[in-house]
């Protein structure tokens, strides 16, 4: 007989994956119906055509009532909400840019705003495990850096976004990590991540190859910045960033190449696709050294060999970011 | 497997062991470092050896980066080439 707990947290993840689910759907409509759609580029000519936006609305909506559930319940704590609602903000901004383009520089500042609610309500330590060193205390530069704690993981997971669908893809094995590492060191972040898994494992249905729905501004930098807060909140910092060394690798990468911020239209492309979806390196000097260009550096590929890289180089961050998160309770 | 792939995986090895090597060198090195009686420059020498770590990561990340670009399309390029 399954305990209350344990009945509240199985009822919270088929709650967040079917109204994912069923919100992607009407999302998906909607954005057809009123014509807010994109080009899927990376497709040979003949494939190329229309498809419906922001569908990261909907991991909006799993998301918040998986974890309101989990509050309802007593599973998890207000600091959840918190977290959430910093999450919630970064997604407002994604939103936002997507109905009106924010530019290079305004749409990083305004998601450093999602930090607050973590901050005002102090729901964070500062005195994060790293391999080696199970308790640091850097209290000052932890909180000098906490306003890039969820604009950086947002604004990375939106750069990756580049093929079908590639956010689930890279991020489930990151909160998956995270889980998997708060279960063992008896930490509440598990169940958030689960959470979160159990949206993204939904929408992947529309937005795997060939994609029916992308998740738009709103659903990257929901996804990135839920990852930053709840591994503040939870304490799960290292197993963050090792899990997102995709992310990491592509956002220094082309950041360091061009030696600034950029949107996709401000620089020359990094890559360019054929007739018949075979994506090339552009060969542009000025051009960001992007992980997808980097793939591609020695030859062509179709979208499809360029998502399973992403899945390779994501489970091997994921046995990473394992290791790391045991190795943080080693100590010297 | 191609040879990009091997590259990035590669890449993000090295970039764990550096990372590993950085928080194994602040555990070492780092946090017992002291001088007797002087809690302000041990917290100043302290910052400065962690910001010379953490400089030297990045350095040593975009060099990987660089390299690894020139040599895979130097591959695409002789392919190229010999066709």
């Amino acid at each position: 007989m399954p305990s209350v707990a344990e009945a509240s947290i199985a009822a919270s993840l088929l709650i967040t994956f079917i109204l994912t689910l069923a919100s992607a759907r009407l999302v998906k409509s909607y954005m057809e119906r009123i014509g807010k759609t994109g080009i899927d580029v990376h497709k040979p000519a003949e494939l190329r055509r229309p498809v419906a936006e922001m569908g990261g609305i909907a991991l909006l909506f799993g998301v918040s009532a998986g974890f309101t559930l989990l509050l309802l319940t007593g599973a998890i704590d207000f600091r959840w909400l918190v977290a959430l609602s910093s999450g919630l903000l970064a997604g407002l901004v994604g939103l936002i840019d997507d109905l009106k383009d924010l530019g290079d520089k305004l749409k990083p500042a305004l998601t450093m705003v999602a930090f607050l609610p973590i901050y005002l309500c102090g729901c964070y330590n500062p005195r994060p495990a790293l391999p080696f060193l199970p308790r640091t205390r850097i209290t000052i530069l932890y909180t000098l850096l906490l306003p890039f704690s969820i604009a950086v993981p947002a604004n990375a997971v939106n750069m990756l976004d580049v093929v079908n669908g590639a956010t689930p893809i890279t991020t489930i094995p990151v909160f998956l990590a995270m889980a998997i590492i708060a279960l063992i060191q008896g930490r509440d972040a598990w169940m958030p991540s689960i959470i979160l898994v159990a949206s993204l494992i939904a929408i992947l249905h529309y937005n795997r190859y060939p994609a029916r729905l992308f998740l738009g501004n709103v659903g990257d930098l929901f996804v990135g910045g839920m990852l930053g807060a709840i591994a503040v909140v939870g304490g799960v910092e290292i197993v963050a960033i090792v899990g997102m060394m995709p992310h990491i690798m592509n956002g220094f990468s082309s950041l360091s190449s061009v030696r600034g911020l950029f949107t996709r239209t401000s620089i020359p492309r990094p890559t360019v696709i054929d007739d018949r979806g075979l994506i090339w390196d552009s060969g542009e000097g000025r051009a960001p050294l992007t992980l997808v260009r980097l793939m591609v550096s020695d030859g062509p590929r179709t979208e499809p060999e360029v998502i399973r890289v992403l899945a390779i180089l994501s489970t091997s961050s994921f046995i990473l970011a394992l290791i790391t998160g045991l190795l943080t309770g080693v100590r010297l | 497997m191609r040879r990009s792939t091997l590259t990035l995986l590669f890449i993000q090895l090295v970039s764990w062991a550096m990372l590993l090597a950085v928080s194994y060198a602040i555990a070492r090195f780092i946090v017992p470092f002291e001088l007797p009686s002087k809690r302000v420059l041990t917290g100043i020498l302290r910052g400065a050896m962690g910001v010379a770590l953490l400089a030297g990561w990045l350095a040593g990340w975009y060099l990987i980066f660089q390299t690894a670009y020139k040599r895979l399309s130097s591959v695409r390029r002789g392919r190229s080439d010999g066709a």
